[in-house]
């Protein structure tokens, strides 16, 4: 066991860093009464506590694949392999998340091809040997029949088990391009709003240009030079998204910056940052949010899109949206292979869904139009 | 005089997340044949919720009639079908509203929305549809109204569009009218062309008005008869002589005590400014703005919101800037404070010109110029504590550590009338006079010498109106400051200022002592502009009507800018600009103001 936790990882500090930026802004936010008092409308609902209940599932998968650990190796009879000399415990190099280890009695669960869901036997027909070595053409039972609750794959892997390893993925793109995309809209948008005049006139010039470029042919290009991953794709994504938050954030603040209050603070001698950041940042933190939950769910919906076209994440991250290029194949068979699209598919909506009803609400209950005061 | 509309016992009700809130609370009166019936009251004491109950239009699902009786002639109106009520509104019952700005739809030309009136009440069509609206805006003395029917609303001013709006109401010959705050959001000069308007027709169409309005000086002149009304009930109602004479309520006798008077002594009790010691001279400031058009925004024309304009603000006084909107006079108040930069022409605070300054030279006059704004509600950040708000001047200028500025923000906080226990709230949990109060301490912590009020008390309540004054006069002793103030108002300026300044059209028209103006006003638009204003007390003034609309600064008329308005303007005035002549302390800008 100590030799199992001194192994322990981040296995990709991402999501931590997106969980815990999250929580600490929600804290932060959560300090004021205003937003207290929303999110006490927003929970409200009882389809919106459910939407929260299912978001929080979400993000505790995503946490629980992001740590990892390096297993120790074992010989066949379980017994902790060391090294000859100095006799250390000796690691596996492919390290597993704590996901895994929950998950080990899925993932081990290997059949040989596929098999739809809660079948007894393969899929595919093959020629089979009975004990007197006649041969018979048929299906073959299954390793584990009757236990794939979502069939398995061309390799045999179990199809639950893929759609739940898809979550980490869609979690980062969707949070971590979020992330990375508000900073930028906030600091552009709100620059361009507050300063004007050739501040405003470069920063709109610069979105101008980047929302005329088809965001395809950009997101290509970049995975081009940069290759396909993870990391490059949420970053390529924000790249091309941040525009239309920071035209609305610019809007607000143009409109923002009339108001008295500004003036107000403009007459004492406040600081340009500080008036930017204290008077005009937190009057617009309510779009930002808005903006930020609504997006989200468009990005995980964009990966499928992207894995599907082929740019996406690369073929060695399970992700939905390369269950679904893989369906391509699979949609072309006949009796037709459904159950991977189904689960890519379900999970998906499982997690947008959520998403988008979650962000109705808080739009609800932060319109200064719908509040009453 | 038959009885055409009686309320009786009327309870309109909200519900709200806090509660029931009781709007209109038992509220019983009638309106008669051709008569005015006005409603006057602080805001929220349920005078506009009375006349939406009237035409069924309370906004629904929150706010619904709990129980009551308004009678129309022989008819219910309350649980009236929709359909029936429809047949009603318009043809017997039509309303106008406050904002003329929001109250016509942009998209559609004004002959539009009037033929569309005529057909659906009327059953006009074509020709005799277009020939009537046209009569109809010719009828509320809009000029050339055959071409004006083709105009869009944001080619009109405020008050033709208020004129068309009466038109539209008036189409049907309805036997009421319910005008709530008609003129409100109208200059004085405006308002009273509005009210004269309202008057003629109402004389000749017989029309029965209820006049919906917070402002006293309005029913004295226009109604037969007054309800006052306080949180939803009405308190008291008699005819405008005996309520303004003899007031048997406590709160009619307070709110007519509030009301700034244009006779009689004045208010205020601090001593006159030390007239050697000069603290701000303006010279010949002008505030020009380029309109750019096209593709490269080359400049088409300049908007010359001040055009040169001398002031002179002593220690101690209270010097006060009156005009209509659009006159200049809060870009002056900008130019000062250097929330502007001034296109030409000095501003010398205690001898040192700060109109070119930039802003690291500009920020020791930051502290010792402040300003109150007009707006409580968006003069306060809504996501800083008060607390916050108020010292923030004093970090910003780095006066004493952190708790002695929470120690001074307490302070100043009960000193306008607070408790110091308050710093932690947040804007909203104030009421707007709380909240005016809470922009004098900010303005106030950092101890300025100069404060600028625009508006401050424009959008209070008379009540606390009245309160505010009193406030700012206070203090101004008490910390020996100045104030520029900035107002439409010429009823409270009378009561606060010293000196005074008459502002048309970006530049001065008149200027010396407040009392020697206001009695004795030497100019034929202060003189215009005084009488205007709608009195309690009247003494059987002859009012001056001026024709037609402030003309734009983007264009303004050759010579006296003032001419194409004037009863008095000869060739002359046409060719010359007039200069403000000096007469004993008193300056007219007028060419014929030795004659008239």
């Amino acid at each position: 066991m100590t030799a199992l936790l001194n192994n322990w990882y981040a296995k990709d500090a991402i999501v931590l860093v997106v969980v815990g930026i999250m929580g600490w802004i929600g804290s932060l936010l959560m300090r004021r009464e205003v937003w207290r008092s929303a999110m006490r409308q927003v929970f409200r609902r009882r389809m919106v506590r459910i939407s929260a209940f299912i978001l929080a599932l979400y993000t505790l998968i995503a946490i629980l694949d992001s740590v990892g650990y390096h297993p120790p190796l074992r010989d066949a009879d379980h017994a902790l392999h060391r090294h000859p000399e100095t006799g250390r415990v000796l690691y596996d190099q492919d390290g597993k998340s704590l996901l895994d280890l929950i998950l080990t009695p899925l993932s081990a669960m290997h059949e040989k091809t596929y098999s739809a869901p809660l079948a007894a036997t393969q899929f595919t027909m093959e020629t089979l040997y009975d004990d007197e070595g006649n041969t018979t053409r048929g299906y073959p039972p299954l390793a584990h029949p009757r236990r794939h609750l979502l069939g398995t794959d061309r390799v045999g892997n179990d199809v639950l088990y893929l759609a739940i390893k898809g979550i980490r993925t869609g979690m980062i793109i969707g949070g971590f391009t979020t992330l990375l995309v508000i900073p930028f809209a906030i600091l552009f948008g709100v620059t361009a709003g507050y300063f004007r005049g050739w501040v405003d006139d470069a920063i709109q010039y610069v979105y101008t240009v980047l929302s005329s470029i088809p965001s395809l042919l950009l997101i290509i290009s970049f995975m081009i030079v940069f290759g396909r991953g993870l990391t490059q794709l949420c970053i390529i994504m924000g790249i091309t998204s941040w525009t239309g938050l920071c035209r609305v954030l610019r809007g607000e603040t143009l409109k923002l910056r009339e108001l008295e209050y500004v003036q107000a603070a403009e007459a004492m001698g406040v600081s340009r940052p500080r008036i930017m950041f204290q008077h005009i940042v937190p009057n617009l933190m309510h779009i930002v949010l808005i903006t930020a939950v609504l997006s989200f769910s468009g990005r995980v919906l964009a990966e499928a899109v992207l894995s599907y076209i082929g740019i996406g994440v690369g073929a060695a991250t399970i992700s939905w949206g390369s269950m679904i290029n893989d369906a391509r194949q699979e949609l072309a068979r006949d009796p037709i292979i459904w159950w991977k699209l189904v689960a890519a598919f379900v999970f998906m909506v499982g997690l947008v869904l959520p998403a988008n009803l979650f962000g109705d609400a808080l739009r609800d209950a932060l319109d200064p139009r719908l509040r009453t005061e | 005089m038959s009885t055409l509309l009686t309320i009786n016992d009327l309870h309109t009700q909200f519900r709200t997340p806090e509660g029931l809130v009781r709007a209109v609370d038992g509220v019983s009166f009638e309106l008669r044949e051709g008569e005015t019936y006005a409603l006057v009251g602080e805001s929220g004491s349920g005078k506009s919720m009375t006349a939406l109950s009237v035409m069924q239009l309370v906004p629904r699902p929150a706010g619904f009639i709990a129980s009551g009786s308004i009678r129309f002639e022989d008819r219910e109106l309350i649980g009236l079908p929709p359909v029936e009520m429809r047949g009603i509104r318009g043809n017997d019952i039509s309303m106008i509203f406050q904002e003329p700005m929001t109250a016509l739809n942009p998209v559609f030309t004004i002959g539009n929305q009037l033929i569309e009136v005529l057909k659906l009440h009327q059953g006009l069509r074509g020709e005799a549809a277009l020939s009537a609206a046209i009569d109809m805006l010719d009828h509320v003395g809009i000029a050339a109204p055959d071409q004006r029917v083709r105009d869009f609303p944001h080619q009109l001013s405020g008050g033709m569009r208020q004129r068309v709006m009466i038109a539209m109401a008036l189409a049907c010959r309805p036997k009421i009218l319910i005008a709530d705050e008609p003129t409100t959001a109208l200059d004085v000069t405006i308002q009273s062309q509005i009210l004269e308007l309202m008057s003629a027709l109402q004389s000749e169409l017989g029309t029965a008005i209820l006049l919906i309005t917070h402002n006293m000086g309005v029913v004295a002149e226009n109604a037969d008869r007054i309800g006052v009304m306080l949180d939803g009930k009405l308190v008291e109602e008699a005819p405008p002589n005996q309520l303004f004479t003899t007031p048997q309520h406590d709160y009619t006798k307070k709110l007519l005590a509030a009301v700034p008077s244009m006779t009689g002594p004045t208010r205020r009790k601090s001593e006159i400014g030390n007239r050697k010691s000069e603290m701000l001279q303006v010279v010949d400031l002008k505030m020009h703005f380029p309109i750019r058009k096209g593709l490269f925004k080359r400049p088409v024309g300049t908007v010359r919101a001040v055009d040169g304009l001398d002031i002179n603000i002593h220690r101690g006084e209270t010097f006060a800037i009156v005009g209509e909107s659009g006159c200049g006079k809060t870009t002056v108040g900008k130019c000062i404070n250097r929330l502007l930069d001034p296109s030409h022409g000095q501003v010398r605070f205690d001898g040192h010109d700060i109109a070119s300054l930039k802003r690291v030279g500009l920020q020791p006059y930051r502290q010792r110029i402040q300003m109150i704004f007009q707006d409580p509600f968006s003069s306060l950040d809504p996501r800083m504590r008060i607390g916050a708000t108020i010292s923030e001047g004093m970090q910003t200028h780095n006066i004493g550590t952190p708790a002695d500025r929470t120690a001074r923000a307490a302070a100043m906080l009960e000193r306008v009338g607070l408790e110091g226990d308050l710093l932690e709230r947040y804007p909203h949990e104030f009421s707007g006079g709380q909240r005016q109060r809470i922009g004098i301490a900010r303005a106030l912590a950092v101890e300025p010498d100069l404060v600028i009020c625009d508006e401050a008390t424009s959008s209070l309540d008379v009540s606390v109106q009245a309160q505010i004054l009193e406030l700012l006069d206070e203090l101004k002793a008490e910390f020996g400051l100045s104030y520029l103030f900035i107002s439409h108002d010429i009823a409270v300026v009378r009561q606060v200022s010293d000196r005074i300044a008459v502002m048309y059209l970006g530049q001065i028209v008149e200027t010396g002592p407040t009392a020697e103006v206001i009695d004795n006003p030497q100019h034929p638009y202060t003189r215009a502009l005084i009488s205007a204003v709608p009195r309690i007390d009247d003494d059987g003034r002859q009012q001056i009507i001026l024709p037609g609309d402030v003309p734009s600064p983007a264009n303004p008329p050759s010579g006296c800018r003032f001419h194409p308005r004037c009863a008095h303007a000869i060739d002359t005035c046409r060719r010359t600009a007039p200069t403000l002549e000096s007469d004993e302390g008193r300056q007219v800008a007028c060419l014929r103001s030795a004659e008239l």
